[in-house]
């Protein structure tokens, strides 16, 4: 019988299975349909950073959101008032 | 609330937490175009981990982020302890704790898959993009497919660069 103190807790429930899983680069024709509408110029000019100017885009950008978004949303109210 | 990616892993990595990023963060330092709002880790259960976690954030006030307002939560190493996956807001925003990832396992299963990167001001490792893939396919929810057909579309051109001759 498998009991455990809390002490002895096992880190998983069941042996962790790579291999049943789909792998990276396994084709599926969802994933292709979903492909056609995707700007991949967008990904090329990211492709050309380096890491850490990603991590700095992605800064900008939610400091972005965060500026505006209270903004847009006193807008909305404003308008449906 | 969107999340304050520096602050975040600054705080972890100050306390030598070993974690792994993976989600939306991850997607972004591979190349995707998408905008994620919260920071996604995958954290060791070793005990001096935990204990280094549970110092981490305890003054930044983490809260459970689906449990309604008022529900008595202590963030302590008993509390990581008891659980493995917390969903957590924090003064610096949403931070998901997972103790094991489907598709990825936990932080030593995945470790052999990460790498050590820099950004946000602070080095820390990064999940490689071929099992970021594997763990979104993995995860099964219909709002990760254009993120997963996005990253497919970077891992191709990754090798299509790899394969090409060095210029002279």
């Amino acid at each position: 019988m498998n009991s455990h103190s809390p002490d002895e807790l096992p880190e998983q429930a069941a042996p962790y299975r790579a291999e049943l899983l789909p792998t990276a680069d396994a084709p599926d024709p969802v994933l292709e349909v979903f492909k056609r509408d995707i700007d991949f110029s967008l990904v090329e000019k990211n492709l050309r950073l380096s890491t850490d100017e990603r991590a700095q885009q992605l800064v900008n950008a939610t400091r972005f959101i965060a500026r505006f978004r209270p903004l847009v949303a006193e807008e909305d109210q404003t308008a449906s008032s | 609330m969107i999340t304050d990616f520096e602050k975040a892993l600054a705080v972890l990595m100050q306390h030598q937490v070993e974690f792994i990023v993976i989600g939306g963060v991850a997607g972004t330092l591979h190349g995707s175009a998408f905008i994620t709002q919260d920071l996604d880790v995958v954290y060791s259960r070793t005990r001096e981990n935990i204990r280094r976690l549970a110092a981490a954030l305890q003054p930044h006030s983490p809260y459970l982020r689906k449990a309604p307002a008022g529900l008595p939560f202590k963030w302590d190493e008993q509390t990581i302890r008891n659980g493995l996956n917390f969903t957590l807001t924090t003064a610096f925003g949403d931070l998901d704790l997972l103790g094991e990832v489907t598709g990825g396992g936990t932080y030593s299963d995945l470790f052999a898959h990460s790498k050590e990167v820099s950004g946000f001001g602070v080095r820390f490792r990064l999940v490689d993009l071929d099992k970021l893939i594997v763990l979104k396919r993995a995860a099964g929810r219909p709002k990760d497919l254009p993120v997963v057909a996005e990253l497919q579309g970077i891992l191709e051109r990754r090798r299509k660069q790899s394969d090409k001759p060095p210029e002279e």
